[in-house]
Formats: C-alpha cells, structure tokens, sequence
C-alpha cells in the first residue's frame, strides 16, 4: 500500500509540468558550432522562424538544431509547433542567431519516453552586414 | 514476500496495457532531415538549373507559392487524420487492454496518411529549393 502511496506520488509530482524537451545542436562547419557569449547572446523573442530559406540577406550557418518536447502524462495535452518554435528559439538565441531556416516538423506520437512527443529541426543563421 | 506479488502483478499488467497501447496508438514520425546548404556564404553547393526539371523552372515565384498552400493544405488534412485516429487508437487499445480484445481491431496505425505526408514533405523541399534558386522574397511568416 504504501509502494502505491508513493508511486501515486510521484506521478502526481511530475504531472505538474506539463511537457518536457530535449535538444541537441550539430555544427555544420568543421570546427563545430560556436555558442555566443552573454553579450552577443539575443533574446529568443527576436529570432525569426521560417519554413523557408531566407533569399534577401547573406548569411552565415551556426549549426543545426533539433528539438523534441514531449508531454510528460498520458493526461497532458499534446505538444504543439509553437512550442517546439520555442525550444527552437531558446537553442538558436543561445548561439547568438538571428533566425532559424528550414523548420520541419515531425508529427505527434508515441516515443520511448513520452505518450505524446513532437520533433522539430532547423538551421540557425546569423546575418551578415 | 505475500504482500509485494499483487504489486507485482499490477505492475506487469501496467507495462503490458502500456506496451499494448504504444504499439497500436501510433509512433511518432520525426521531422525530415535538413537540406543541405546551398545558399549561406560558406555553402559548399549552388543551386543550378541542372537542379530541377524543365516544367519547374517555369514556375513563377507566386506559382510557387500557390503551390506550396496547396501543400499546406493537404498536410495539414493528413495530420487531422492522423491524430483523429490516434485518439481512437487510444480509446481502442484501453478497451482492448482492459475490457474487450475485439476492440483492438478497431485500430488503425495511419500508414496511409504518414505515406501522404511523406510525399508532401518531399514535393515542399523541392518547391523550397526552387524558391531558393530563383530569389523568391523570402516570407518569415510562413
């Protein structure tokens, strides 16, 4: 009973945030992906985020991002794209980008660690003057 | 000893009623692999006309656009599919699990869909690529 107690417990502690994620950055150039200082660092608010390239501005590529965020009970709500944006931005922001290209989107499903989970992927950039 | 086999049990129960419904709710798909670089300034790769066929090429930038919304459109149909049938998925496998093993038949993985999306997301990459070649304003709200 008291296994029970506990184990119930524990559910409910981690039902108490809602989702969850992960991500991970690859660096596209060979000397691997450069993580801005502090100063350099942008806020994720101002980090645009497209499904498309970007034709009108040179660019350089800081790495490839990839976010899964997932739901943490079966009795949660599903992940959405806005929040995989989100984790994409924060990733982005940390490297000191201005935009994230090329975002995709997997579709919501069962994973090993989660009852629902969504992926997304996309290219970090920084403009050039 | 006595006391920790009907925790026991529950628990295996438990993993069997979660590996039940993992299988027959549906796995998630992961999002497609990036395209390679081919416009930023250390691109290794342009894009040229060799890239793409003759009837593509014609396309004007708004064509392209008008195409991609279509595209849109058709996925965003299969994705409504496939978490339709994921809810009901879910409901089935509980009831299997649980209640009544007949209710499992009552599944449906979305394969068809998942395959429809498969062949958009390929049409959408090469409608990105064309957008890319021919210096379509770029649209940040998309």
């Amino acid at each position: 009973m008291r296994r029970i107690m506990l184990l119930i417990g524990g559910l409910l502690m981690v039902s108490a945030c809602a989702t969850w994620s992960t991500s991970s950055v690859q660096g596209v150039g060979d000397s691997g992906t450069p993580v801005a200082s502090k100063a350099e660092q942008k806020s994720p608010q101002d980090i645009v985020i497209t499904e498309t390239d970007i034709t009108d501005r040179k660019y350089k590529v800081l790495g490839d991002i990839a976010v899964t965020v997932n739901k943490t009970t079966i009795f949660h709500s599903d992940p959405t794209k806005e929040q995989v944006n989100e984790e994409l931005r924060k990733e982005a922001a940390k490297l000191g980008a201005d935009a994230v290209i090329f975002v995709r989107y997997g579709t919501v499903g069962i994973a090993f660690t989660s009852w629902g989970s969504l992926d997304g992927k996309g290219r970090a950039i920084v403009f050039l003057p | 000893m006595e006391r920790g086999e009907p925790l026991f049990f529950c628990l295996r129960k438990l993993l069997l009623l979660i590996m039940v419904v993992g299988f027959i709710a549906g796995c998630a798909t992961s999002a497609r692999n990036l395209p390679q670089d081919y416009s930023s300034i250390d691109a290794r790769k342009r894009l040229n006309v060799e890239d793409f066929d003759t009837a593509a090429i014609e396309l004007t930038c708004s064509q392209i656009d008008d195409e991609l919304k279509i595209l849109e459109h058709d996925y965003a149909l299969q994705a409504q599919d496939i978490e339709g049938k994921r809810v009901q998925n879910q409901v089935a496998g509980y009831l299997g699990a649980i209640f009544i093993l007949p209710a499992l038949l009552a599944t449906d993985n979305s394969a068809q869909a998942k395959a429809k999306i498969e062949n958009i997301n390929r049409a959408k990459d090469q409608l990105y690529k064309l957008r890319t070649f021919k210096k379509c304003p770029s649209n940040s709200g998309r």
